[in-house]
């Protein structure tokens, strides 16, 4: 009996001890932490000063012939001060000195534009952070390769679109979207047929981040979409068709026409019917007419929801045949695609509403209730 | 042998039962914690790289519909509905379910709200108490409200009801008056967006208490000035942080909570919505998904989101406090009850054979044994028979241990979410979680016992719980 | 010596920067962070022109520029409003706001000066 209790004893107190010590060290280490962000703002406004200094002196400008190298050479002057503080630090400090440069040097990028920018660009590259941040791109830990992906971007290193470019097909989601936003920063629009050739497996949350980026090119970036129609990772072709509807571009209504017919997947059909709906060209509308009697119930949901925007008065005796024969959600899309259509709709629904008691009634009753609101229909 | 001697031994034997028991039990609680830790390590990692504007700026964002059941809330109900309706989201709905009030609750609502009754259709999927009316709004401010009257039936009943009129494809399950914060859906909702295996997930609820709320929404957090409160916050932390975060790492969250809770419509309808014969319905919806989706071999997953998106109001005295615990432990035990067949069953996998044994053994007996294990010291010093070293480690894994992981569970949200960045409160925080253990816990444990007497006594409503809303002033008052 | 020029920036680096360069180019710079100040120095220094960013907390900058244009002592004092990635929503209501002209970030400095310039010279030539 004694053994084991003394044996117990000894477990619990090596457990009571390590959980201390765990505790004990998360507070030390947030003092650390809090010691370091300290020293880390000094020294961003510190460099913040230097790195001022570097972008807006005035430099004497040069002849229109003269190569390239001969500017790197005039920044490289100025870039002299820095270097040599660098130098002058021990390994540990400098570290602590580059990583505070780098935080003032993204600051910068981002916001500026035209020669200073360009200044930005040539100190990361002079510095090596370009280097530093490529390598980071293989790092283990995901949360470094996003960061480097991220911060390749801001910075506008071109030389890292080829790490970049393998960084779309990382494991992990986060890196992948940044390496297609950095992509994209970088080289413009024309990144995307990259990008749809490499990478994928993009989610509903990547697709929306990805669609404020990429709806700021407007009509540039249309053939891409229209060429990533046909690329090989459904999850783009998902998305393409989604900005192609959003954009409103309606010469993709005959791509779009093909996606809903022929494309083996029926979510993608789906999708594409949806779509045409949203660019509200009534050349959609026989195909969606002959899709609302599709046997695959998201495929007739879509069609009716598009209907709703593109629907005429010829589209009311299909509809008319949702309201009556659907479920409820597709007597609901009927009926507001109905009151879409004007009057003939409107008089369709209300002697719909006649026919007490049944549930397609009451899917217009409802309808022309949010007609009078003057809400959702 | 004498009959004492006999008593003896068994006294014994049962003592260095509890102290393995406990020992067992800090080890898991020990894991859950380290489970946790690295969970909300990675989910800050992921803000980092986490932009919520495009959730809702985006066309595609899914509509959500909010259900709010009311009963007898006529002060605050108007109030909580307008700070609902402000939620930074795309397209969503609010509907309110008025369980039968007896008092002016509808009334308020039509007057504030302009409110007709509408002809909305409403399809009973689930079966309910009878619904006597729908109502809308005619101002165009109001248009994504709906108030459902309906026959008193209880919360599940009133749930199940904004379920049946909801008609978008994702339904929020909250407390009408929960506080939400102002990205609360845009948040619950990313799990969903990437990943559409992903059928409920649930948010951390935090403590209101001493908070100052203007317009529905929190604006600066505090501690409440009153004791019992901030014993509850650190418990929530341990609950929330340290528990939840953890199970959620191996799928196998067994609860989301009825104050904030999003699931995807369909699913629910599909296992039969709420159950409106248990007091523990928000835990029992979720064991039931856990259920039929594991038996249907469909792939699925149940999140928690650990981001603060909601505000609950904790009782502040104790008689409520007991009657909240009371009914907690009842719903475990019906529920545990009631999916009996799930433990230990392979075929349930980690919630058969880890989740539900735990919630059985450390939640739903742990103050049995806790309380037997009083007894029995109590009986050996009696009879002068005291076993001093077992005494000791009764207390160190007793107690001892319980300051342990409920400072665990505050340093965890020390190194997230640090909403009480004061230290002040840090310290109070802390402290509280060391006494906690030394009055509080014996308290509880105390309430979930007589949970099972009750239980046994088919005691199976609510009670009464008084509320005061949204509006409380700073400095805790009732 | 050199006109004066009131800056509100709320981000430090933008402010050190816009404040270095319009010294280089010849101006004298007061740079304030928030809305709030920025009306208190208006008044009282009447400064040459106003450079204002939109996006700043507590008080915007379109709440600024009306304040500004309220005021009979510095109505008159054109304003050059800084604006985030061409929000044309924003620049008119700017414009409209009364507003004499506008830069969106990311900017080059280079330019900001010249448009400091052409600013300065059509308000001294009315």
């Amino acid at each position: 009996m004694s053994l084991t209790f003394l044996i117990i004893l000894a477990l619990t107190a090596a457990i009571t001890f390590l959980v201390v010590m765990a505790a004990v060290s998360l507070v030390i280490h947030k003092n650390a932490v809090a010691r370091r962000q300290r020293i880390q703002r000094r020294l961003t406004e510190e460099y913040a000063v230097a790195l001022t200094e570097m972008l807006m002196t005035e430099l004497p400008s040069l002849p229109a012939t003269a190569p390239s190298s001969a500017r790197f050479r005039q920044y490289e002057s100025l870039l002299e001060p820095i270097k040599k503080q660098l130098q002058s630090l021990s390994r540990r400090r400098r570290r602590i000195h580059r990583t505070a440069l780098l935080e003032v040097m993204l600051d910068y990028a981002q916001d500026l534009t035209g020669e200073a920018a360009d200044r930005v660009v040539y100190a990361a590259y002079s510095l090596d952070y370009v280097q530093e941040l490529i390598a980071e791109l293989k790092s283990r830990q995901w949360y470094s390769r996003a960061q480097a992906a991220r911060d390749l971007g801001v910075i506008g290193a071109k030389r890292a679109i080829g790490g970049l470019t393998a960084a779309l097909e990382d494991d992990h989601p986060d890196v992948r979207f940044q390496a297609i936003q950095a992509l994209i920063v970088l080289v413009g629009a024309d990144a995307l047929r990259t990008i749809f050739r490499v990478g994928g497996r993009l989610s509903t949350w990547n697709m929306m981040g990805l669609s404020v980026i990429v709806l700021r090119f407007k009509e540039d970036v249309v053939p891409h979409l229209i060429e990533g129609l046909y690329a090989a990772d459904q999850s783009f072709v998902l998305f393409c068709i989604e900005m192609l509807a959003e954009i409103g571009f309606v010469s993709a209504v005959e791509p779009l026409r093909r996606i809903a017919t022929d494309y083996p997947n029926v979510v993608v059909r789906a999708k594409a019917i949806e779509a045409l709906g949203r660019l509200g060209d009534e050349r959609a509308e026989p195909l969606l007419l002959k899709n609302a009697s599709n046997p695959y119930p998201v495929m007739r949901l879509r069609a009716l929801q598009a209907l709703r925007k593109v629907g005429s008065p010829a589209a009311l005796p299909v509809l008319e045949e949702r309201l009556r024969e659907g479920p409820l959600e597709e007597k609901i899309a009927a009926a507001r695609a109905m009151a879409r259509t004007g009057r003939e709709g409107r008089t369709v629904l209300e002697r719909m509403r006649k026919e007490e008691g049944t549930l397609a009634a009451a899917a217009a009753v409802q309808v022309l209730e949010e007609l009078s609101i003057g809400g959702s229909a | 042998m004498t009959a004492v001697t006999v008593l003896q031994f068994l006294f014994d034997t049962y003592f260095v039962f509890v102290v393995l028991y406990f020992l067992i039990v800090n080890i898991t609680y020990f894991i859950l914690l380290w489970l946790s830790f690295r969970e909300i390590v990675n989910y800050m990692h992921r803000n980092l790289f986490t932009d919520f504007r495009s959730v809702v700026q985006s066309e595609i964002t899914p509509p959500v519909s909010i259900l709010a059941p009311a009963y007898n809330e006529e002060q605050t109900i108007v109030e909580s509905v307008k700070s609902l309706l402000k939620l930074a989201y795309g397209e969503y709905e609010v509907i309110v379910i008025n369980d039968g009030s007896k008092d002016g609750t509808l009334a308020r609502m039509i007057g504030q709200f302009d409110l007709f009754p509408s002809k909305r259709v409403y399809v009973e999927h689930i079966p309910t108490q009878a619904v006597r009316g729908i109502y809308r709004s005619r101002q165009i401010a109001y248009q994504n409200l709906i108030v459902v009257d309906k026959e008193n039936g209880g919360k599940a009943d009133a749930l199940n009801v904004g379920i049946n009129a909801a008609q978008f494809a994702h339904v929020l399950s909250i407390d009408a008056d929960s506080i939400l914060e102002d990205d609360a859906l845009q948040k619950v909702m990313k799990p969903f967006l990437e990943d559409d295996t992903v059928v409920a997930a649930g948010g951390i609820v935090r403590i209101a208490n001493g908070c100052e709320i203007v317009n529905g929404r929190v604006v600066h957090v505090g501690l409440s000035k009153k004791l019992l409160p901030i014993f509850q916050v650190v418990e929530y932390f341990r609950a929330f942080l340290s528990g939840r975060m953890g199970w959620q790492a191996v799928n196998g969250l067994l609860i989301i909570s009825g104050a904030f809770g999003m699931f995807k419509r369909a699913a629910v309808i599909d296992v039969g919505g709420y159950r409106h014969d248990t007091v523990g319905e928000d835990m029992e919806l979720v064991v039931r998904l856990h259920r039929t989706m594991r038996e249907r071999r469909i792939p699925y997953r149940v999140v928690f989101v650990p981001d603060p998106v909601c505000w609950t109001e904790a009782p502040e005295s104790v008689s409520i406090l007991s009657r909240q615990r009371n009914r907690w432990h009842r719903g475990l035990l019906d529920v545990l009850w009631m999916h009996r067949t799930m433990l230990f069953n392979e075929k349930f996998g980690v919630i058969g054979s880890a989740a539900m044994p735990y919630f059985l053994f450390v939640e739903l007996l742990g103050p049995v044994f806790e309380f037997f294990g009083y007894v029995t010291l109590a009986m050996l010093w009696w009879m002068g028979a005291v076993n001093v070293p077992m005494t000791i480690l009764f207390f160190i894994v007793a107690l001892f241990y319980g300051v342990m992981f409920s400072v665990g569970a505050v340093l965890l949200e020390e190194i997230s979410f640090r909403r009480y960045p004061n230290p002040k409160h840090l310290a109070l925080l802390l402290s509280v979680g060391v006494l906690e253990n030394f009055g509080y816990r014996q308290l509880t444990m105390l309430w979930r016992i007589k949970a099972f007497w009750d239980y046994a006594r088919g005691k199976k409503g609510w009670g009464s719980m008084q509320r005061t809303g949204f509006a409380r002033p700073a400095a805790g008052t009732m | 010596m050199g006109q004066l020029i009131l800056v509100a920036e709320d981000q430090q680096h933008i402010r050190n920067l816009i404040e270095y360069k319009l010294k280089n180019s010849g101006y004298d710079v007061v740079a304030v962070e928030d809305g709030a100040a920025a009306l208190e120095k208006a008044r009282e220094l009447s400064p040459a022109l106003i450079m204002l960013d939109i996006m700043m907390p507590l008080m915007t900058g379109f709440e600024v520029l009306a304040s500004l244009k309220n005021d009979p002592h510095t109505k008159a004092i054109p304003v050059l409003l800084v604006t985030a990635q061409s929000k044309e929503h924003e620049v008119l209501r700017g414009l409209e706001l009364g507003a004499e002209d506008y830069i969106t970030k990311p900017f080059s400095p280079n330019e900001l000066a010249a448009r400091v310039k052409k600013v300065l010279l059509k308000h001294t030539a009315t």
